[in-house]
């Protein structure tokens, strides 16, 4: 099997779509298959890294507690669009822990394929 | 029409004090909340899996971990978990294999009342 | 090696353009197709980075009544566009 390098783009909240669990689900199947992608989080994306998320009014799943065990599956760190940030008045001290600034534009560049969600 | 209240293609345990618990078509609990010690002792008598120390540490361990994640590990997830907390020599593929021959992670969310790995191929 | 950044969603109802713009590299080709081809009405076309090439799908701006001769951008047909996914390295869906 040739070995691509993949990049997974966030771009979505969580909690008001699935978008966010369905870019961890695409990463997972990657680390399973033995090729942990590159996790990036960029424009609302970078909300589902705040720190004390919990569950939605009714109980539902939200995206915070699976991103907390992506490094057992060597997706790591949880990079992040340093504007979308800041943009949003957010500080990386207000993030989960392991989350690091990235250069979006660099990094798509660097990866063979790229999947937004 | 209503929907069928027991779709095809489900089974059930009955425990000691008559409850029943139903199983989805891969042998997976319904409803996970209902989990108890005593629903991993009746699935394991089932299938003529006996159960040791080693497995019920396993099993507690995975259901750690769903606890924290909301997910129930995929194998590369599993070993790493169980090299963190039980150390180098349980957290290996060799001794997950021993206790639970099948697949692992597969057959120990099972047992521990765990919904199928997320992303379990 | 480049990337096509296909872009969907209209200038003016989300905040996709803007993070394009810091997400593009030199060489680099936008394609605004669907409701992304609005931003081929006003400013948002002239904030880019030199050496990015900006086209609109003519198919969708057609449909929209945004005359090819009245945008500020090259449009390319569906022929193109598939030209286009090939010669370049990678796809980047901004929606």
């Amino acid at each position: 099997m040739s070995s691509k390098s993949i990049l997974v783009i966030v771009r979505h909240p969580p909690h008001g779509s699935s978008w966010v669990r369905e870019g961890l689900e695409t990463a997972l199947v990657g680390a399973a298959l033995g090729q942990p992608p590159t996790l990036l989080f960029s424009g609302d994306g970078v909300l589902a890294l705040l720190a004390g998320q919990q569950r939605g009014a009714l109980g539902q799943k939200g995206s915070a507690a699976m991103l907390e065990g992506l490094s057992l599956y060597d997706i790591e760190p949880l990079w992040y669009d340093r504007y979308s940030l800041e943009a949003r008045g957010l500080t990386l001290d207000q993030l989960m822990s392991g989350c690091q600034p990235a250069d979006i534009a660099g990094m798509i560049a660097r990866h063979d394929v790229v999947m937004s969600f | 029409m209503m929907p069928d209240p027991m779709p095809q293609n489900t089974d059930a345990l009955t425990l000691a004090d008559g409850t029943e618990i139903t199983l989805d078509s891969d042998g997976h609990l319904q409803r996970p909340e209902c989990w108890s010690p005593e629903v991993t002792r009746k699935m394991a008598e089932r299938e003529g899996r006996e159960l040791t120390p080693a497995h019920w540490e396993i099993i507690e361990l995975l259901r750690d971990f769903y606890t924290r994640f909301e997910m129930a590990p995929a194998m590369r997830a599993l070993v790493k978990t169980t090299r963190q907390q039980l150390g180098e020599e349980k957290g290996s593929s060799i001794h997950l294999m021993s206790l639970f021959p099948e697949s692992p992670a597969r057959v120990g969310a099972r047992l521990a009342g765990l919904p199928r790995p997320t992303n379990c191929l | 090696m480049s990337t096509l950044h296909l872009i969907n969603r209209s200038p003016f109802a989300a905040s996709a353009l803007q993070e394009l713009v810091s997400a593009v590299s030199e060489g680099d080709h936008v394609l605004l197709i669907e409701d992304g081809v609005y931003a081929a009405l006003g400013t948002a076309a002239s904030k880019w980075p030199e050496g990015v090439e900006i086209r609109a799908l003519r198919e969708d701006c057609v449909s929209r009544g945004i005359a090819p001769a009245s945008t500020l951008l090259e449009t390319i047909d569906v022929a193109g566009f598939v030209a286009l996914t090939a010669s370049t390295d990678r796809t980047v869906s901004w929606f």
